[in-house]
């Protein structure tokens, strides 16, 4: 018998059942002829492949040349369409990152961006391929909206939203792997209001991307193991940020913890912390993030695991900061 | 006497240790076992002779009064020890299986022929005369339905879902103990994971007008810096790092029988891997066939 | 369709723009002189014949789209678009001046007629790309997309990106011109960044390549007419130029492709044009 599994790319895209987002473009599509499509190699890999197929003639691939792709779509956009554009995260931003900025942004195109492979999620391919940059990025161009969703679903809801803003807009997702927050699209969703998932008194942390689940999993640990109370806010937008949110908890709670998958330089903590030192009120801060390093290599689950960027690492980031023992499950004895 | 190779030491000590607890599914779960085990109260002891590993464990059958006076209402325990009647116990039956070596144990339960599981014939006898001798064969039998070759069909819900049942409370207790025992590959894998859990969800068995006849499946495998465990239901601390979704019991058979392998059987939606599906969830699944294969006869290897 | 223009009225243009240029500079204090009077026959003749283009209807969808991708020119592409009536001739005056519509490169959301912002090199071409796929896809068969470009801009990549997309896609709605003047900031373009045999490296890329004179109307009359004619691949004009044709101080100066006239420095400018 073979060792090992064996599969490729396209068996891949099946496997990351999760990310709807392809398919979500494709209705889209159906209803409003004005979307099309631009990918730089990277249709198969960023599910825009899913509207390609529907669509051939819609979808425009220019090969692998991230900074005409961004051309292209401001291009496009200027004929009155609404382009998406697909590409890893750390092409779309750097790579191409100034017609992002100068095509798209000075000139206040409709384009949307949708980058995929964020933060770590690339695992063993290295900082090459790893993109813990793009959110500090995206928020400081001019005109330009920043998503980073939660799960396949928020992406979904956000893909449908950003059809409506004017301007352009740069969201974020992880490789599709990653598991789902919600259990289906029924919750609201509104692009710059944060997600209040679990209420708390003693410390709210706030989370975007992969992150958010796992915060919410330590802030249910906590409750229940610990007694500590978290609140649990899904920042999904960067760029509108809701200040309203993070000052409503950091009156009510006094301590905010951030949690990224993205340089603690620049990123959500950055961000959140400018809201809160420009407000001239006191609180507690902590960021969670990438420590201003190239990361190692590895699956990124045990990646994130090490940047404690994940629930167990959020869990004990939360102890050490209210000076708190936290009861582990710790019976290893296996159950009849 | 003899000296059995440490694969085969693994092995036994595996359905000790994993295999026969699963006999609580058919045991609570079957009507006709329940009949028959309803006011039995006996000790089955195994063991095996070994020059260096000599195995035994005892399971304990109680009817439910004996149960809540000997044993705090629990009507049905493993222990991994030979049986040595203790204050109260006096008067409990206790059969005796012995085996002459662990080649002839392992036989019985995953032999490839029909020799090998007549290996059984010799304990029986020796105990035919003992009370609830030959429901126990029964139950002992039962655990083959986990084998490769007992593949009810959608005419049969309620062996579909004993077999997934006991498939999925198998494996997982399999993989917790053969770390426990220091099986090398799960030792090395599950050494650097932080708290994870792999977990498996099956949905519950419907009528063809929808209605739930039987109820939905969980177990679990905990992972911790090399510790772990096996674990039943759905764990609810936190969310599962890998979830290995299946619609119902039909569906799970054929992943667990190998109609498809791990890839083809996400393809065909037999299954939904939900989360780290492109390396860890690969990983565990490697590791689950290799554990799952030490314990079928050889003849079911591919 | 090109408009019925005579070359002898094209040329008169010409002149009228080379003096709209020099002015601007003065009236902007300083500019891209050089690169900005190399292509104002190309310049005349796109906006006063071939370009199907409406200053009273700016935005009209089936118009055809002129990018100036060596966006520093606009200093010759911001007069033009006065003399065609997109945007008032007096606005000239407030060329570079604080919180002015036009700068040294031209900002699309300001100026009417302009259909992108550029400045920054090897953008036009991408983005010309996406419009002529634009176009293409709702219809518009008869728009064309002319991208301007200059020779140094050649050395960027992207512009090869979409030179390469271009002919894979067969886009023969565009028109791609190479301003030839032979120079750029530090120096001639081959002794710094060599892009020669450039006709070749279109072809070799899949474009029809055409040259002519960029400064002779006659000559940049008939190779317009010819790219407007093409099909089934892009077009690339390698368009021979003189860097600062028009001023004979200006002329083939590696130094002035950037600079201050002043009244005098005008008034000789001036003249020397008006005796083209």
């Amino acid at each position: 018998m073979a060792e090992g599994t064996a599969w490729n790319v396209y068996d891949a895209l099946k496997m990351a059942s999760k990310e709807i987002y392809g398919k979500v473009l494709t209705e889209l599509g159906k209803e409003n002829d004005k979307i099309v499509g631009v990918t730089a190699d990277l249709a198969k890999s960023t599910n825009i492949g899913n509207f390609g197929e529907a669509f051939p003639e819609r979808l425009f691939n220019v090969g692998i040349a991230e900074q005409n792709m961004m051309g292209v779509a401001a291009g496009l956009a200027k004929t009155g369409l609404i382009p998406f554009a697909s590409t890893f995260a750390i092409f779309a931003c750097l790579r191409g990152g100034e017609q992002v900025r100068s095509d798209i942004a000075y000139q206040n195109l409709p384009v949307k961006i949708i980058a995929t492979h964020g933060g770590l999620s690339f695992g063993a391919s290295g900082s090459t391929h790893h993109c813990t940059e793009d959110i500090a990025i995206m928020r400081s161009m001019a005109n330009m909206t920043v998503v980073v969703p939660a799960d396949g679903f928020e992406t979904a809801k956000a893909v449908r939203a950003c059809v409506n803003i004017p301007g352009p807009f740069y969201m974020r997702v992880g490789r599709g792997f990653e598991p789902p927050l919600h259990e289906d699209e029924n919750f609201d969703f509104e692009i710059g209001k944060a997600i209040n998932l679990h209420e708390g008194k003693d410390i709210t942390v706030i989370a975007c991307g992969v992150c958010v689940l796992q915060a919410l999993d330590a802030a249910k640990v906590l409750e229940k193991e610990s007694g500590i109370s978290v609140r649990v806010l899904d920042m999904h937008t960067l760029k509108p940020i809701d200040e309203e949110a993070i000052m409503k908890a950091v009156l009510d709670t006094r301590r905010i913890l951030t949690v990224e998958e993205h340089n603690t330089i620049g990123g959500l903590g950055d961000a959140v912390a400018s809201v809160i030192a420009q407000s001239g009120k006191g609180c507690a801060f902590t960021k969670l993030g990438i420590p201003d390093e190239y990361s190692v290599i590895g699956p990124p689950e045990d990646l994130y695991a090490r940047y404690k960027i994940d629930a167990t690492g959020i869990e004990e980031t939360v102890k050490a900061l209210l000076g708190k023992e936290i009861e582990a499950d710790e019976d290893w004895s296996d159950e009849d | 006497m003899s000296k059995a190779i440490a694969e085969d030491v693994m092995a036994a000590k595996l359905f000790m240790r994993a295999a026969f607890p699963v006999m609580r599914v058919p045991l609570e779960e079957d009507p006709a076992m329940v009949k028959k085990f309803a006011n039995l109260n006996t000790i089955v002891e195994f063991t095996a002779e070994d020059d260096e590993n000599p195995l035994a464990c005892h399971l304990i059958f109680l009817s439910q009064e004996k149960a809540d006076e000997l044993l705090e209402g629990k009507r049905f325990k493993v222990v991994q020890s030979a049986y040595v009647a203790s204050e109260g116990w006096e008067k409990i039956q206790v059969m005796r299986f012995h085996f002459k070596d662990i080649k002839t144990f392992l036989g019985v339960l995953k032999g490839n022929g029909i020799g090998d599981m007549l290996g059984i014939l010799p304990p029986v006898l020796k105990n035919i005369t003992k009370k609830g001798a030959l429901s126990f064969i029964f139950l002992l039998l039962s655990l083959t339905k986990m084998m490769p070759n007992f593949v009810p069909g959608e005419d049969q819900p309620f062996q579909q879902y004993l077999k997934v049942k006991m498939s999925l409370y198998l494996i997982t207790t399999a993989m917790s103990v053969a770390t426990k025992l220091g099986w090398k590959p799960l030792v090395d894998w599950t050494s650097n994971q932080t708290d994870r859990v792999y977990q498996f969800k099956v949905g519950p068995t419907k009528d063809k007008d929808g209605n739930e006849i039987y109820p939905e499946i969980g177990a679990y495998l905990r992972v911790k810096f090399g510790k772990t465990k096996g674990g039943r239901g759905i764990y609810t601390r936190k969310s599962p790092f890998v979830l290995l979704q299946f619609p119902n019991p039909s569906g799970t058979l054929d992943v667990l029988t190998g109609k498809y392998d791990f890839v083809g059987a996400v393809s065909h939606g037999c299954v939904a891997i939900i989360g780290a599906g492109d390396s860890y969830a690969v990983t565990f699944n490697e590791l689950m066939t290799k554990v799952q294969n030490m314990l079928i006869p050889s003849k079911y290897i591919k | 369709m090109p408009k019925n223009v005579t070359v002898e009225e094209l040329k008169a243009k010409a002149k009228e723009l080379r003096v709209n240029i020099v002015k601007t500079t003065n009236y902007a204090k300083s500019g891209h002189v050089g690169g900005s009077l190399s292509c104002a026959d190309m310049l005349t003749a796109l906006y006063f014949k071939f370009l199907n283009v409406d200053p009273a209807d700016p935005k009209k969808m089936d118009r055809d789209r002129f990018i100036l991708s060596k966006g520093h020119a606009a200093l010759g592409y911001v007069p033009t678009l006065a003399m065609a009536g997109f945007v008032p001739m007096d606005s000239l005056k407030s060329f570079n001046h604080y919180e002015s519509c036009y700068g040294i490169h031209p900002d699309s959301r300001k100026i009417s007629g302009c259909d992108a912002s550029t400045g920054s090199l090897g953008h036009g071409l991408p983005m010309g790309v996406g419009m002529a796929l634009g176009l293409r896809y709702q219809g518009y068969k008869d728009s064309k997309v002319v991208v301007l470009m200059g020779d140094g801009e050649q050395n960027e990549g992207s512009v090869w990106e979409g030179a390469m997309a271009a002919a894979h896609y067969k886009l023969d709605n565009i028109i791609t011109i190479v301003d030839r003047n032979k120079l750029m900031i530090d120096g001639p373009t081959e002794q710094v960044m060599g892009i020669d045999p450039i006709d070749k490296k279109y072809e070799a890329f899949g474009f029809k390549v055409i040259s002519c004179n960029g400064n002779d109307m006659a000559d940049v009359d008939r190779a317009l007419t010819e790219a407007w004619e093409n099909k089934g691949q892009p077009i690339c004009i390698i368009s021979n130029t003189e860097k600062g044709f028009g001023v004979k101080r200006f002329q083939g100066k590696v130094a002035w492709h950037y600079g201050a006239i002043d009244s005098d420095m005008l008034k000789e400018a001036i003249a020397d044009i008006e005796a083209l």
